[in-house]
């Protein structure tokens, strides 16, 4: 009770200072002035809007106007599925790192994968190197069993090692890249990974990375020339 | 002694100015307000009435549209088609563009990603609030305004597009390994996202649920700058020009994954009932 006569008391003095009062009456101004507003820019738009720009009559018929419009939609809806691919395609999410492999309209499988990294490598400021994946359509240009990666120069100033020449042998390793690749042209691969602990993790320079089994289901589905979207 | 006749009369009519606020001070302010609200009233009205002249005279300078459209399809019963065959015809010219755009279908609750015609995310939206502007649009402004991509004049987000992470090369396999990146799975910024189109459409996103407070301060100040730009160009005379809104709540995944696949030069496809 003390607390609530405390709160009264408050309220009394305030009201006898007209503080809250005043700020009542600019509270209720403000609302009406916004209500007042909104009421208007409706009317406004209400009375506008009525105003039909005039067509020439041409039909007048009800039902002609509606075979008319089911007409062209359906004509519309056959163009626009002639867009998605037949095949197979993969879509790529980069942003959460998921791909999804679809036959036509589909859905095969939904997995975690791995992309790049955002990282942007500079070795002093002669040289630097953004490790992401590109966005848009690409093509399966080719395909790779038991693909050998040779390493970029990035690869070497990564690892603080100093770069060897262009064919140098330390530029080729085996097994990294898993047992298929499949290239999307400009260096960027689908490929596997010995880290497969990372799958689902922006890590990659740039290239997608999947686990063994997709990557596999992946390899076997995709043909040369198959469509890759990535976003 | 002229001037200093002139100066008398200065400080006197100073003095009498002094005294005039000091009576009158409330009152001055009241009528400083008064103004002030009647100013920005007037300015809502016309450029309400502006943007709806600006929409009529589109329709009425496509004369290709005007010539093919039928007077039939004004019919409030053949609604719901004409504005699926808007949708459509919007989703046909957008597929000859290139990369990645936006789809935005309030009929079936969706937002869409698509490239070349194929969808390639699509998001269901739980929540969304249109404009009265949008409700009271003619069937054939809607049909003429729709039926192309709209093009996004601007973007504005409280997430990065593309999170760089600034390395520089180690010096040697030591400090490599030292300093072997590990990425930071923990970043989940609020996600709050403006899309300024043509035509002063306006589509807000936002996460669907503001689970921290850090979200709802995020959110307020998301509005606030918002809302804080259009008292702006007020205040400074801009040209008055009215937008109309649409929110549209989806996760804050799918926002981050929507808004990072979007170009500089992003179209976006309306639909609505």
């Amino acid at each position: 009770m003390n607390l609530v006569n405390k709160i009264k008391e408050a309220f009394e003095v305030s009201f006898k200072n007209k503080l809250i009062i005043r700020l009542c009456k600019i509270l209720i101004v403000f609302v009406a002035f916004i209500i007042l507003s909104i009421q208007s820019q409706n009317l406004i738009i209400n009375l506008k809007f009525h105003k039909n720009i005039t067509v020439k009559d041409r039909t007048n018929d009800f039902e002609l106007a509606k075979a008319k419009l089911e007409k062209d939609i359906k004509q519309l809806n056959h163009k626009l599925d002639s867009k998605t691919p037949k095949s197979h395609y993969l879509v790529i999410n980069s942003s959460s790192n998921e791909f999804s492999l679809y036959k036509g309209k589909n859905l095969i499988k939904k997995d975690k994968c791995s992309t790049g990294s955002y990282v942007l490598l500079k070795n002093g400021d002669q040289q630097q190197w953004m490790f992401k994946t590109p966005k848009g359509e690409f093509r399966i240009q080719t395909k790779t069993i038991s693909p050998i990666w040779k390493k970029p120069d990035w690869a070497f100033v990564e690892d603080g090692l100093p770069v060897p020449p262009v064919n140098h042998h330390s530029r080729f390793e085996y097994g990294v890249l898993g047992d298929y690749a499949l290239n999307l042209g400009h260096g960027y691969l689908i490929h596997g990974t010995l880290f497969q602990r990372f799958i689902g993790l922006p890590v990659t320079h740039g290239c997608i990375r999947l686990n063994d089994d997709n990557l596999e289901l992946v390899y076997k589905s995709m043909a040369v020339g198959a469509k890759v979207y990535i976003y | 002694m002229t001037t200093k006749k002139k100066e008398n009369r200065n400080i006197s009519l100073r003095e009498k100015f002094k005294a005039f606020y000091n009576i009158n001070r409330q009152r001055l302010f009241r009528y400083a307000i008064f103004f002030i609200a009647l100013f920005v009233f007037f300015t809502t009205l016309v450029s309400t009435a502006i943007r709806i002249n600006e929409i009529n005279r589109l329709v009425q300078a496509d004369s290709l549209f005007v010539q093919s459209y039928d007077s039939s399809f004004n019919d409030p019963e053949l609604s719901s088609l004409l504005k699926e065959r808007t949708y459509k015809q919007a989703l046909i010219k957008l597929s000859e563009n290139d990369s990645i755009q936006l789809i935005v279908n309030l009929q079936d609750s969706i937002v869409a990603l698509s490239i070349k015609g194929v969808i390639i995310h699509e998001t269901k939206v739980e929540h969304f609030d249109i404009d009265h502007f949008f409700e009271r649009l003619p069937q054939m402004s809607y049909a003429r305004l729709f039926s192309y991509p709209l093009s996004v004049n601007s973007q504005y987000a409280t997430i990065v597009k593309e999170p760089i992470v600034v390395r520089n090369a180690p010096k040697d396999t030591l400090e490599a390994a030292l300093n072997a990146y590990e990425p930071d799975t923990l970043m989940q910024k609020p996600a709050f996202l403006q899309l300024k189109a043509e035509y002063g459409i306006h589509v807000l996103f936002q996460q669907e649920t503001n689970p921290t407070l850090n979200d709802k301060i995020s959110c307020l100040w998301f509005r606030i700058k918002i809302l804080g730009s259009e008292v702006l160009d007020l205040i400074v005379l801009k040209k008055p020009s009215y937008n109309s809104k649409i929110i549209i709540k989806i996760p804050n995944d799918e926002l981050r994954s929507i808004y990072r696949a979007l170009p500089t030069n992003t179209f976006l496809v309306l639909s609505y009932d």
